[in-house]
């Protein structure tokens, strides 16, 4: 068995040195006496490029230990995280912060329905209440409505 | 002396003492809590520090960082689950402890242990610090350029974890430092078009990403509350006379390891409260009894890691090198605000300087305070269910990069930084190198440039500075190392 998480993990380094160094041309190179934009990129993605070669290498050599994703959670934190990011601003900050707390919730195992809708009323009727009313930040509550 | 002509009656004002005790109740919350960390808190209140003074957003904001120090200790011995990483080492002894009905003692000694260091650590920053900066003065692009570059390397390399991966890490972050637009040539670098990164991002977003998402996703299911929590009442917190007596000496090497480690970059109270717990091993005749609820193997570490945390302020407000993930955050708060820490910094502004270092001594005694009578307050937020607590802290998230520029566009780079940095984590990828990239990787690049201006593109001519070289060296030999031990462990585990 390879430690299939530093082979992989290397790899995306190696991918990434090699992106930045393509890139790094198109900044202007220069000379080290007078260096254009991208003579720093390039320094930096020789050296990710590299670093990224020797983890692979490591990981292939060694064994591997297993990898444990705490999928559901994953899935409902990034969701919950994207209903804000869609909901702010156009529908404002009530709504967003409410779905955002039901959904990521969804990943709790003793799912309790009442806690977490009583959690999310609240908590976004007072995020409103103190950020928007309180500290005076540019929020609106309900698009429309206040 | 500096301290009491300027520092306290800068740290003695109504909205500085008001603060300070916000920062400090805040982050003895935090770090009672376990999943949640105080680089995640100070994060979070760094949006609200952008409406402050500088001095007083520094005030709270260190606070915060070394009242989560105090507060980590309580779940870690109640519990058996550290509240933050630096307090691991304390569940050893102090969960057996707690299990032999001496919850009480063991939480006044840890509250005593990391006073005695955080006041060990203040008196060297006062000491130190500006010794170090009159040695800095003399500093040039190229002193600086090295020094940073010694930061960085030690920072991927004495840090926990595989040595080559947070090297790799350190440079992930300069490689996001890059992003924005080149101020020397103007140059649009990575910005994909997209206006909003044309400045570059704020730390913050980084911070929120990769340590607050990431660690909600971590905890969430797998953080189980177990165990009763017995009635601490004021007379049960005495520990005995003997008590007193072993803890003497273990809070004084405890006190010594974490000043040692707390300056250098990379190495964070977590390593150091380690380190002191292995020497305090060493030190004592009877290693069996560790394990078992001694008191020296709570005193040492509980001392080490609050001495570190005080320290890691020498390098961060005299060079501008932070000593610790954390510190790189607050080094950002100082930029927004216009202020480039440095040897200069206590020259022109003493009143900052010395009036954090005043606030450090009346912020240690708030914890005392807080840590000690209060700690029923402290033991009854232990028991809030994590299910109720995380969709908290994401909303804080949320809200709090929300309003930094009023864009849903930073939320969604939180998001992004928040799945990479829990799939770095999964494949053992430590975010904290990467923070402490980011923030230099910029000031490295513009040093580097201006050096090799004058060396006219030589690197080689760089040895030709003293200072220069020493630190150079000092890099090359930590780089050495780290690939004879990445060399040796492959070796090793192969023959097993």
């Amino acid at each position: 068995m390879k430690n299939w998480k530093d082979v992989v993990g290397g790899g995306i380094f190696l991918l990434l040195g090699l992106y930045v160094l393509v890139t790094a041309k198109s900044f202007g190179l220069g000379n080290a006496a007078r260096m254009g934009g991208g003579y720093y990129p390039m320094i930096l993605g020789t050296i990710l490029m590299g670093l990224g070669v020797g983890i692979s290498l490591i990981g292939w050599r060694e064994r591997g230990g297993s990898l444990s994703i705490n999928v559901l959670p994953f899935i409902a934190v990034v969701s919950g995280l994207c209903c804000f990011f869609f909901l702010i601003d156009r529908f404002g900050i009530i709504p967003a912060i409410f779905c955002l707390i039901v959904v990521a919730s969804l990943s709790d195992l003793e799912r309790r329905w009442r806690g977490t809708a009583i959690l999310a009323v609240i908590f976004s009727v007072v995020s409103w209440l103190v950020f928007s009313i309180l500290l005076g930040l540019p929020i609106v509550g309900i698009r429309g409505l206040i | 002396m500096d301290l009491f002509t300027i520092g306290f009656p800068v740290a003695l004002t109504a909205i500085n003492i008001g603060y300070c005790f916000l920062g400090v109740f805040l982050g003895t919350f935090v770090g009672v809590l376990p999943g949640i960390s105080g680089l995640t808190a100070v994060a979070l209140l760094l949006p609200l520090s952008y409406q402050l003074d500088p001095t007083t957003a520094i005030i709270m904001l260190g606070g915060l960082y070394y009242g989560a120090e105090y507060g980590g200790s309580t779940a870690s011995i109640l519990l058996n689950l550290p509240g933050t990483a630096s307090n691991a080492v304390t569940c050893l002894d102090g969960y057996p402890m707690a299990r032999q009905g001496r919850a009480g003692p063991a939480l006044f000694i840890t509250s005593i242990a990391s006073f005695f260091g955080a006041a060990i650590g203040t008196i060297l920053v006062m000491f130190l610090a500006p010794l170090l900066a009159k040695f800095a003065l003399s500093f040039h692009s190229a002193e600086y350029f090295s020094a940073m570059l010694l930061g960085l390397i030690a920072a991927g390399t004495i840090g926990q974890g595989r040595r080559i991966k947070n090297v790799a890490m350190v440079v992930l972050g300069m490689t996001f430092g890059m992003i924005g637009i080149d101020t020397n040539t103007g140059a649009f670098r990575y910005t994909f078009g997209i206006a909003n990164l044309y400045d570059g991002f704020p730390i913050v977003i980084l911070a929120m990403g990769f340590f607050g998402v990431t660690e909600v996703i971590a905890s969430i299911n797998r953080l189980k509350f177990v165990g009763e929590v017995g009635d601490l009442s004021f007379r049960s917190l005495m520990p005995t006379k003997d008590d007193l007596r072993r803890i003497r000496s273990p809070m004084i090497r405890g006190a010594a390891v974490g000043s040692f480690f707390g300056p250098l970059p990379g190495t964070g109270p977590t390593i150091a409260s380690f380190i002191a717990y292995a020497i305090e091993k060493k030190c004592h005749r009877d290693a069996s009894k560790f394990g078992n609820g001694a008191v020296e193997g709570i005193a040492s570490p509980e001392t080490a890691n609050n001495a570190a945390v005080q320290t890691s302020f020498i390098p961060t407000l005299t060079l501008g090198i932070p000593g610790s993930a954390t510190m790189a955050v607050m080094l950002g708060a100082l930029l927004v605000h216009g202020i480039q820490p440095g040897p200069k910094l206590i020259i022109e502004q003493p009143e900052l300087f010395w009036g954090v270092i005043a606030s450090f001594w009346i912020g240690n005694i708030f914890l005392l305070i807080l840590n000690i009578p209060f700690i029923g307050l402290w033991v009854r937020i232990l028991k809030v269910p994590y299910r109720y607590l995380y969709p908290c802290i994401l909303c804080l998230i949320c809200i709090g990069v929300y309003s930094l520029n009023n864009s849903a566009f930073d939320v969604g780079m939180v998001i992004i930084f928040g799945i990479l940095g829990y799939l770095l984590k999964l494949m053992d990828f430590e975010p904290a190198p990467m923070l402490i990239g980011f923030i230099l990787g910029p000031m490295i690049e513009q040093n580097f440039r201006r050096s090799m201006v004058i060396t006219h593109g030589d690197f080689f001519a760089l040895f030709e500075r003293p200072i220069t070289a020493v630190f150079l060296v000092l890099t090359v030999i930590l780089i050495a190392w780290m690939i004879y031990s990445s060399l040796n462990e492959i070796r090793l585990k192969r023959i097993s």
